[in-house]
């Protein structure tokens, strides 16, 4: 039985698109897991289930209802939320906000029945924060508040539950504890749970299903193990990790991988040597250091951003002098340092006389064999009448690879450190 | 377990209504003659009413208590609200500018001639009333960014709008009626009066109206203090009760204005105190903040006609000569809070 269907949703902060035209369904008594890094539409995906944010386009629908023509009211007896941050302005006992959680079946009526103080009762015991009913929420831990606002969330009896990041400030014991109680929930009650989650070991161990969000986008749905693989992970997440399969439940178990921990395949590293200025390369610096490549850089003036950078990481690099021209004695430096590379990254950076020797450097080394990438994203200003461009197509003739953005950079060196290239 | 239940409501609603008659009495019995209990009850009860001691009782005391009663009310009820709706405790009519919107449109209505009276209502309130809304809706306006308001952009705000209210009222006066200037200032200061027994009974109706309005959605108030967006997960229509509870809250402070001017810090420091007795569960808050709030105004009044009688203080001085530090006291004792 098909419990909630979003057609073509899509919405969009001004100019700014979070989600395109999403469609997929969510089942009745099911728990899945919306997965994705920071920025790819997790939260206002849930806020728009929630209907605190309206789709732009498409709809959401409940039982083949449009949620835009539910009642508020209604709406919150059928779901309650579970929200990221839970700060509290002013203070309430434990026992007080619980109880607001019944305000979808109460409405405006004064004051709660029996019946209510028995259902939060029992959610506080089930959430283990009864022995804390009469404190001030406010003076509790970021973890015992969390789990209070659970039972707030399970007070509304609602037939979905929509949690954002809700175990993120638990300790490892209620975590676990918790997922367990949302999982029973799920089985027993049949409770419906939409899920977001940075933990993917969590989300792919305790959900049925996942949703992994990759810019707006959906870029797959369905079990953890056809979701959850090396490469999506890589594709999305742009970052290595192991996969096995967990021992308990034989759902995909993700180990990070850091670069200097890197699996037999990846033993091997690449010696890059980069060519920038004006301060281009030091974000390719870094990154490509935590990546753990051998690295060196030439020829930087000092004091340059590329220069502090390259300092800071301790990078061996040919430098000269501040706003002076490339000495031969820097190229030739620069040359050795081409020479014991295994591959060049040429940044496209402003070109004038000063250091326009850093391209027929480059230059020299593709014609000595060596393979040369250009970055070519936001390519710098000509200061040398046209000589810059001339050597860039030189460059390109004798082979330079010109690649579009650091991520398919990164991609391209993976390929080349498996000895796919 | 402990949550609030009818007989613990009904208990405090009764201490609080007891009080409230308690401080009336004593009130009544201070001035410039004090008059002893045994006369006042004779005297309420009508059984004198000859004398000078009946005369000051009847028409000047009782009215101007009645009036500071429903003033303060209104004012201490008008500011939890806003805490609410603002989700900050630092939140009142006075500070935030609303009382200096709702003056402005009460001048406004005098200057041009339209304080007059339909169908047995005055329109000056409702002037004031419509002063105040727009200033809140203003207010609120400019004071949210990505759906949080930050305190300091609330209180510059509030600041800027009562300096440029004020300084609008003494222009217009200026130009009207330059001799009215020193009356304006008193009322500026805020300022109660004994107005006329029609006047009281038409200020009533708004206020308790307002009020009876706000008292039937508290509980929207408990769920807002958890966040707007929480609440409309939880239930709550939102843009529906902002409507009511804008309207409703304008409409008290506007007619708690238009007979006493600007009196600052009532709706800041009884819904505190009273926070701190009762808790922050807003079906008790509210009622208890009108019965403090009416409490409090008629204690600072007295202390404003005793003090160096037969002159009289302003009440706004006083409220503010109490408020003022306190204010400051919750400013940096909330800077913990994270949402500061």
């Amino acid at each position: 039985m098909m419990f909630i269907e979003l057609s073509d949703v899509s919405f969009a902060y001004g100019e700014n698109v979070i989600l395109q035209e999403l469609s997929f369904k969510i089942h009745k008594g099911e728990f899945i897991s919306i997965i994705g890094p920071n920025g790819a539409g997790k939260t206002t995906l849930l806020k728009l289930l929630s209907r605190v944010l309206k789709p732009e386009q498409g709809e959401i629908r409940l039982n083949g209802v449009d949620t835009q023509k539910i009642k508020r009211k209604e709406l919150a007896r059928i779901i309650g939320v579970v929200p990221q941050d839970s700060f509290i302005h002013f203070p309430f006992s434990v026992l007080d906000v619980v109880l607001m959680g019944r305000y979808p079946h109460l409405g405006n009526m004064a004051f709660e029945r029996k019946e209510d103080l028995e259902i939060a009762k029992k959610v506080m015991i089930l959430t283990d924060v009864f022995y804390l009913k009469e404190r001030d929420i406010n003076d509790l831990s970021g973890g015992e508040r969390q789990r209070v606002i659970i039972a707030r969330a399970l007070a509304q009896e609602p037939e979905i539950l929509l949690l954002d990041e809700f175990a993120s400030s638990l300790d490892l014991n209620h975590r676990i504890e918790i997922y367990d109680l949302i999982k029973k929930l799920n089985m027993e009650r049949s409770l419906t749970i939409v899920n977001v989650s940075h933990d993917l070991n969590m989300a792919s161990e305790y959900a049925d299903r996942l949703l992994l969000l990759d810019r707006g986008t959906i870029h797959s749905i369905g079990k953890p193990k056809d979701v959850l693989t090396r490469d999506a992970i890589k594709d999305v997440f742009e970052c290595n990790v192991l996969l096995e399969d967990s021992p308990v439940t034989g759902s995909p178990y993700i180990i990070p991988l850091h670069s200097n921990v890197k699996s037999e395949k990846e033993k091997r590293t690449l010696r890059i040597h980069i060519i920038s200025g004006e301060g281009k390369g030091s974000v390719l610096l870094r990154r490509l250091f935590i990546r753990g490549f051998e690295i060196t850089a030439g020829v930087l003036n000092i004091g340059d951003s590329d220069h502090m950078v390259g300092e800071a990481l301790e990078i061996p690099m040919v430098l000269e002098r501040p706003f002076s021209m490339i000495s031969d004695k820097a190229f030739l430096e620069n040359l050795e340092k081409i020479k014991e590379a295994d591959l060049v990254i040429l940044e496209k950076f402003s070109i004038g006389k000063g250091n326009i020797r850093n391209l027929e450097a480059a230059l020299e080394g593709l014609k000595k064999g060596k393979e040369v990438l250009i970055l070519d994203n936001e390519p710098g200003s000509d200061f040398t009448g046209g000589e810059a461009e001339r050597l860039y197509d030189r460059i390109r003739e004798n082979g330079g690879i010109f690649v579009k953005d650091h991520k398919e950079l990164v991609k391209r060196l993976d390929r080349k450190i498996n000895g796919v290239i | 377990m402990k949550s609030l239940t009818f007989e613990r409501w009904l208990k405090i609603f009764l201490v609080l209504f007891f009080l409230l008659i308690a401080t009336m009495i004593v009130s009544l019995s201070q001035g410039s003659i004090r008059i002893g209990l045994k006369e006042i009850i004779d005297i309420l009860f009508l059984r004198t009413t000859e004398g000078t001691e009946a005369v000051i009782l009847l028409k000047i005391r009782l009215p101007r208590i009645v009036n500071a009663a429903i003033v303060g009310g209104a004012l201490a009820t008008a500011g939890a609200v806003f805490q609410a709706l603002l989700r900050n405790p630092l939140a009142d009519p006075y500070i935030l500018g609303i009382s200096g919107g709702a003056a402005f449109g009460a001048i406004l209505a005098i200057v041009l001639g339209l304080d007059i009276i339909i169908g047995g209502f005055s329109l000056l309130p409702v002037f004031a009333f419509i002063g105040g809304a727009v200033s809140i809706y203003m207010i609120y306006a400019i004071a949210k960014s990505r759906g949080r308001i930050s305190v300091h952009s609330l209180l510059l705000i509030g600041v800027i709008f009562n300096a440029f209210f004020t300084a609008l009222i003494l222009f217009i006066t200026s130009i009207v009626d330059y001799h009215k200037i020193g009356d304006i200032v008193f009322w500026l200061m805020g300022n109660l009066s004994s107005p006329s027994f029609f006047t009281l009974l038409l200020i009533s109706i708004y206020v308790l109206t307002g009020s009876l309005i706000l008292f039937f959605r508290a509980k929207e108030f408990n769920l807002i203090c958890l966040g707007e967006e929480t609440a409309s997960q939880m239930g709550v229509d939102l843009e529906k009760t902002k409507k009511v509870t804008f309207f409703a809250a304008s409409l008290i402070t506007g007619a708690a204005v238009s007979v006493a001017g600007l009196i600052g810090f009532v709706g800041l420091i009884v819904p505190h105190a009273v926070r701190f007795i009762v808790g922050s569960d807003y079906r008790l808050l509210l009622p208890a903040s009108f019965f403090s709030g009416a409490i409090f105004l008629i204690l600072a009044d007295m202390v404003a006609r005793v003090l160096i009688a037969p002159t009289e203080i302003p009440v706004g001085v006083i409220t503010a000569l109490c408020g003022g530090p306190f204010f400051l006291w919750l400013l940096k004792r909330n800077e913990k809070n994270p949402f500061f």
